[in-house]
C-alpha cells in the first residue's frame, strides 16, 4: 500500500454564504446529488420512520414529497419513466425497492433494500434477502414485477452495491466473519461476469463512490491509527492507496468535486471542514462557514460548482438550532 | 403416526436454525469474563460461558452449574455443591479447583474490575473439605448471597499465568449454551453438547460490519438477525420500521463530559463555573436520541434529581464575564480565544483538548456543538476524536485531559462503580470519603447532592440503550450486560 503524503494546505478565499434548502426542524442526512437533474434528496429522521425529501437546485424550490406516509429511505432518479426509485416499507412489514409505487422485481417473503438505478437508467441493481444471505440482483427498471437476475451468490452478505459511471463495473461490499471486503464485479452489462476482492478486511471498506470517468474508485475505510481513512482504487488493477487519515465517513461514499477542467478532485469532510484534494495530494480547505458538518456531495448545477452537505448550523447564525442537522447549498468560490 | 412425524419435523424447523448477531465492533477476541472490556465482548461471554447462579427475571437467583447453596447459621459461609452433570465444552467435568481459580482471578481483578463490587463482601474462597464443595467466605452477612456466584466460571488454566492476556492459552473453553465451531474461529458458534441449559437455536453467526448503519441494514435485509446497535437517532423511529421486534435492554449509561482534575483547565472552579453557562442540555442530543438530559449522574425518575439545576440557560456573555472578572483571563478584540499570563511572563491561552469517540456519531455531533459554544465564549476546544478501541482504552486507563464518555450504570442504579474512590469505573479518580460514607450507607440523594456540589464531571443525560431484531427472532427477555445471558430462551420461527 502507497501512503501519499500531503503537506501542501491552501485556504480558499471565502465565497457567497450557503443557504439552507432543508427545513429548520428536520433531521437531515444521507444526502444524494443527481447533477443531470439537479436535484438533491435527503432523508429526514422523523417520529414514523425515515422519509424522503427532494430540492431542485436548478429550479431553487423543493419537491413536493409523496403523499404516502410510509418510512422510506435512499432514493435514485429513473430516466425512462420519470419517476424516482425510492427504498420503503411496505404495509406487509418487509422493505421493498419501488419505482412510482411498483416493484420492479417480483417480491418475496424477505425484505430487498439498497435499490440503486444504473447510469443508463435503465437497469436496477439491488440487494434481497432471498436468497436467504443477502445477494445483489439486477432487474430493468421500466417493467414491474419481473423475475430478477442474481448476480452474486456468495454465502456471506453482499451490500451496498454501487454502479460505476459507465454501467459495466458493479462495486459492493461483503460482510465476511472477519470484516467487509469491497468486490468488483466486471461484465455487468454484458460479457463475463467476474469478481475479484479489490480491498481485503485490512482495510475494512465502509462506503464508496467511483470517480464521474469510471478510472478511480475512492472509499472510507478503517484505519486502527486515525480512525476513519480516505483510499483509492484503480477497479481493474488494484492495490488500494490511503490518501488521508482522520476524515468523517458519509453513507454516500467520498464525493468528486469537479475541477472545471474536465477532472475531478476528491471532496471530503475533516475538522469541521471540507477538504478537497487534488491528483497530486496537495489540500485545499473550503470554508463554508458552517459548525458540525456530516456529510458533503458535489456536482456541476447550471455551469456553476455547487456544494450541498449537511451542518448543525452557521457559524455566523447566532439562532441556528443545533439540534437538528440541515442541509445547506453552497455555491464554490474558485480557489 | 404420519400426522405425528410431520408435526414434530415442523417443530424441529421452527425451533432451530441459525441466528446472526450484527456488531458495529470487531468480533470479540476471545474473551473471558475477566477480560471482556465492551458489549460485543459481553454477548460473547454471556453465550459461552456460564456461572454457578444466574439471575431470574424476578430479582432472584436460580441454580446453573452450581446445585444448591447453603448458607451457616451467621450468614458468614455459604457452601455450594457443584451440579453432577456440570462440565466444560471439552467435557472435562467441573471441579472445585476450577471455581476457586476463577474467583480468585476475578477478586484480584487483573484485566478487568468487571466483578470488584460483586466480590467485595467475599473474604476468601477455598474447597470444602470433603473435596467436591466450594466455600465462600463472607465478610457480613447478605440478603442475597447468591449474588456472589453471578461470576462465569473459567476452567483452571484458561488464563495461564497471570500477566498473560491474550491469546487464552487453553482456547476458548467455557460451559454455557454454545462453544466455538472450530478452534480459534471466534465467529461462528454452535451448542455446547455438555451445556445444563440447551438452546433453541442450534447455531449462532457475529458478524461486524463496522457502522451502525450498516448493521441496522443487515437486520432490515434478514429476518433471523439481531444488533444492539441501532443508531440513537433511530430509536425514536425503530417501533415505525421494525414494529415489535425493538429490544430495549435495562443498562442506562453516563453521558458526560469528564476531565482530569490537574491537567485539564476544567478542573479550576472558575472555568467549570463558566463553562455551565455554556453546556446547554437540550441542544446537545439529535432528533429522536434514547437519551434523558441530567444536570446529574441520576434521571428525572430519581428522588435524588437536582431539580432546580434542571435549566440552566445559555448564556455566553455570562461565561465570559466570569472568565474576566473571576478567573484573570484577558482577551483583547483581535483575539479569538481568552489567554493570561503564566509565571514564567509566558502566555497561556484558555484551550481544552477533549477525547470522542469517532465511532459515535453522536458523541462526535455533542462535540460539534460544544465546540462551538464554547469559541463563542472565548474557550478553544479541540477534539481530538479516536477510534473506540483506543478511546475505551484511554479513559480506561484515565490518559486524556477531557473526554465525552458514556459510561454504564449497573442495573441496580448504583453509583459506587462510578463514584466510589474504589469504584472500577472511577475514570476520574474522584476522591471524597464523604460520598464514599454516603454510597456505603445507600443514600444515592445524599451522595448525588455532593457529586453534583463538587462536580468531577459536567453530566449531560442518562441513555438508554436500543437494539433491534429481525422479524423471525424471539426474545422472550433481554438480561444480562451483553443483553444474551437467557439466549437459551431466544427462538426462531
Amino acid at each position: 500500500m502507497i501512503t501519499l503524503l500531503t503537506t501542501l494546505i491552501i485556504a480558499a478565499p471565502p465565497g457567497a454564504p450557503a443557504r439552507a434548502i432543508s427545513a429548520p426542524t428536520e433531521e437531515a442526512c444521507h444526502i444524494q446529488l443527481d447533477a443531470r437533474s439537479g436535484e438533491v434528496a435527503w432523508e429526514v429522521i422523523t417520529r414514523s420512520g425515515r422519509q424522503l425529501r427532494r430540492h431542485n437546485i436548478a429550479k431553487n424550490r423543493p419537491i413536493a414529497p409523496p403523499k404516502a406516509s410510509a418510512p422510506a429511505r435512499q432514493m435514485g432518479w429513473t430516466k425512462v419513466t420519470r419517476k424516482p426509485l425510492v427504498n420503503t416499507l411496505t404495509n406487509s412489514g418487509r422493505w421493498a425497492v419501488q419505482i412510482g409505487g411498483k416493484e420492479p422485481a417480483s417480491p418475496s417473503a424477505a425484505s430487498d433494500i439498497h435499490g440503486v438505478v444504473s447510469p443508463d437508467r435503465k437497469t436496477v441493481a439491488f440487494v434481497s434477502g432471498r436468497s436467504g444471505q443477502g445477494d445483489i440482483y439486477l432487474t430493468p427498471s421500466t417493467k414491474a414485477n419481473q423475475s430478477p437476475r442474481r448476480l452474486s451468490s456468495s454465502a456471506l452478505p453482499d451490500v451496498h452495491p454501487t454502479w460505476s459511471p459507465t454501467g459495466s463495473h458493479l462495486a459492493f461490499l461483503r460482510i465476511t466473519d472477519r470484516g467487509r471486503q469491497l468486490v468488483v464485479m466486471s461484465g455487468v452489462n454484458g460479457g463475463k461476469l467476474q469478481e475479484r476482492v479489490a480491498v481485503d478486511e485490512r482495510d475494512g471498506p465502509l462506503t464508496l463512490s467511483w470517480r464521474p470517468d469510471g478510472k478511480q474508485l475512492a472509499f472510507f475505510g478503517r484505519d486502527w491509527s486515525v480512525g476513519t481513512a480516505l483510499y483509492t482504487l484503480n477497479p481493474d488493477m488494484g492495490g488500494a492507496s490511503k490518501v488521508l487519515g482522520d476524515v468523517s465517513q458519509q453513507p454516500g461514499g467520498p464525493a468528486w468535486l469537479p475541477d472545471g477542467k474536465g477532472g475531478h478532485n476528491l471532496l471530503v469532510v475533516r475538522n469541521d471542514a471540507l477538504v478537497v484534494i487534488d491528483k497530486l495530494g496537495e489540500q485545499t480547505v473550503l470554508n463554508p462557514g458552517a459548525f458540525g458538518i456530516g456529510e458533503v456531495a458535489a456536482g456541476v448545477i447550471g455551469r456553476r460548482t455547487t456544494v450541498v452537505f449537511t451542518a448543525l448550523g452557521l457559524t455566523a447564525d447566532e439562532n441556528a438550532d443545533p439540534r437538528y442537522r440541515k442541509v445547506y447549498k453552497w455555491v464554490v468560490p474558485t480557489p | 403416526m404420519i400426522a405425528l412425524l410431520v408435526a414434530s419435523g415442523a417443530d424441529a424447523q421452527r425451533t432451530f436454525g441459525t441466528l446472526t448477531v450484527v456488531e458495529s465492533m470487531p468480533i470479540p477476541a476471545g474473551p473471558s469474563p475477566l477480560s471482556a472490556a465492551n458489549a460485543a465482548d459481553w454477548r460473547f461471554v454471556e453465550m459461552v460461558y456460564a456461572p454457578l447462579f444466574s439471575a431470574d427475571a424476578n430479582g432472584g437467583f436460580m441454580p446453573y452449574l452450581g446445585a444448591k447453596a447453603t448458607t451457616n447459621a451467621d450468614g458468614t459461609e455459604l457452601t455450594v455443591s457443584l451440579h453432577d452433570d456440570a462440565k466444560w465444552s471439552n467435557g472435562r467435568s467441573i471441579q472445585a479447583a476450577d471455581v476457586v481459580y476463577t474467583y480468585t482471578l476475578a477478586k484480584a481483578g487483573k484485566w478487568n474490575k468487571a466483578w470488584t463490587d460483586t466480590l467485595r463482601p467475599v473474604k476468601e474462597v477455598r474447597v470444602a473439605d470433603n473435596g467436591f464443595d466450594v466455600v465462600f467466605t463472607l465478610r457480613r452477612k447478605l440478603p442475597k448471597p447468591e449474588k456472589v456466584l453471578t461470576v462465569p466460571l473459567i476452567p483452571t488454566g484458561l488464563h495461564g499465568d497471570k500477566s498473560q492476556y491474550r491469546p487464552l492459552p487453553l482456547g476458548v473453553i467455557g460451559a454455557g449454551s454454545y462453544k466455538l465451531a472450530e478452534d480459534r474461529v471466534n465467529s461462528r458458534l454452535v451448542i455446547n453438547e455438555h451445556t445444563l441449559r440447551k438452546p433453541k437455536i442450534s447455531e449462532i453467526r457475529i458478524q461486524s460490519v463496522g457502522s451502525r448503519e450498516l448493521a441496522v441494514d443487515v437486520v432490515r435485509l434478514m429476518g433471523d438477525t439481531v444488533t444492539f446497535d441501532v443508531a440513537p437517532a433511530d430509536a425514536a423511529i425503530v417501533g415505525a420500521e421494525f414494529g415489535s421486534r425493538v429490544i430495549r435492554t435495562n443498562q442506562k449509561r453516563l453521558i458526560a463530559l469528564a476531565f482530569h482534575p490537574k491537567e485539564c483547565l476544567l478542573g479550576d472552579a472558575t472555568i467549570r463555573k463558566a463553562v455551565t453557562h455554556l453546556v446547554y442540555r437540550p441542544e446537545l442530543f439529535g432528533a429522536g436520541e434514547a437519551v434523558k438530559r441530567s444536570p446529574a449522574p441520576v434521571s428525572r425518575a430519581s428522588s435524588a434529581y437536582p431539580r432546580a439545576l434542571a435549566n440552566t440557560p445559555l448564556a455566553p456573555i455570562e461565561a465570559q464575564k466570569i472568565l474576566w472578572w473571576e478567573g484573570n483571563w484577558q482577551r483583547e478584540p483581535h483575539q479569538e480565544y481568552f489567554v493570561r499570563k503564566t509565571d514564567k511572563n509566558a502566555t497561556e491561552e484558555l484551550a481544552v483538548e477533549m477525547l470522542v469517540d469517532a465511532d459515535d456519531p453522536y458523541a462526535v455531533r455533542r462535540a460539534a456543538v460544544l465546540k462551538h459554544r464554547f469559541a463563542s465564549a472565548g474557550i478553544r476546544l479541540d477534539v481530538d476524536a479516536r477510534p473506540r478501541l483506543e478511546f475505551t482504552s484511554r479513559v480506561k486507563s484515565r490518559e486524556f485531559p477531557a473526554a465525552l464518555v458514556s459510561l454504564d450504570i449497573p442495573a441496580n442504579r448504583s453509583l459506587r462503580p462510578l463514584f466510589h474512590s474504589r469504584g472500577r469505573d472511577n475514570i476520574t479518580n474522584y476522591k471524597n470519603k464523604e460520598v464514599d460514607k454516603l454510597l456505603a450507607r445507600r443514600d444515592t440523594k445524599g451522595a448525588v447532592a455532593q457529586i453534583v456540589k463538587d462536580a468531577p464531571m459536567i453530566f449531560l443525560g442518562i441513555a438508554s440503550d436500543v437494539g433491534v431484531a429481525g422479524k423471525n427472532v424471539t426474545i422472550p427477555r433481554v438480561q444480562g450486560r451483553g443483553g444474551m445471558a437467557r439466549i437459551d430462551r431466544w427462538q426462531i420461527r
